[in-house]
């Protein structure tokens, strides 16, 4: 479990919540589905932006620490604010922006579980050997 | 004390508590993955991704307190 996992879980949570969009939309209305889709932009970047500070601050590269404290006094006021403008904004209900958070976190839990599972051999990836054998 | 005195006194004590609660674990949680790190620096990548994974499920935690201080305040 590297640092290409946190890359995957990112990438699939917003991949998961662009699959939404167009049910959401159509069951809830687009205010809940791109409130959803936000949420999860939010989380994705809370998380990746999480990563490269850790990274680069832990990396002996002077150059890199300078880049980890630059994004560090960054991320708090824009992150943080852009999700305040969300919050107060009357469009998206906050209810909708923190399902949509919570994806990130729905989607690591799983892949963590798909990897316990698959490394444990309580389920196999493998086919079976008589798989397509008449 | 009606409904809404008591959410005004609730809610900024709710998000400090969420605040110093959340502070208090990410630093336990970095200072314990950096003294891992230090003892066993092979096993540097798997803590560092422990680590980034726990750090953002604290932080999670307090923006969830900040949004259900939102939803409370419009009640208020």
């Amino acid at each position: 479990m590297g640092l290409d996992f946190i890359n995957r879980v990112a990438k699939a949570s917003v991949i998961l919540a662009l699959i939404q969009l167009p049910f959401v939309t159509v069951y809830l209305g687009w205010q809940i589905a791109l409130g959803v889709l936000l949420g999860a932009f939010w989380g994705a970047a809370n998380l990746m932006l999480i990563k490269y500070i850790v990274t680069g601050v832990i990396t002996p590269n002077p150059k890199s620490k300078k880049r980890a404290l630059i994004l560090g006094a960054v991320k708090f006021p824009l992150l943080y604010g852009l999700g305040y403008l969300l919050l107060i904004s009357e469009i998206f209900t906050p209810v909708s922006l923190l399902a949509g958070f919570t994806i990130i976190f729905l989607v690591a839990f799983l892949k963590a579980l798909g990897r316990y599972l698959l490394d444990n051999k309580i389920i196999s990836s493998e086919m079976p050997k008589n798989f397509n054998k008449e | 004390m009606d409904a809404g005195t008591a959410l005004g006194f609730a809610l900024p004590i709710g998000v400090a508590m969420a605040a110093i609660g959340s502070g208090l674990g990410l630093g336990k949680a970095v200072g314990s993955a950096m003294e891992a790190m230090g003892r066993q620096p092979e096993a540097a990548g798997k803590i560092q991704t422990g680590m980034i994974i726990g750090a953002a499920f604290i932080e999670a935690l307090t923006i969830y307190a900040l949004v259900t201080v939102f939803i409370l305040q419009g009640k208020m």
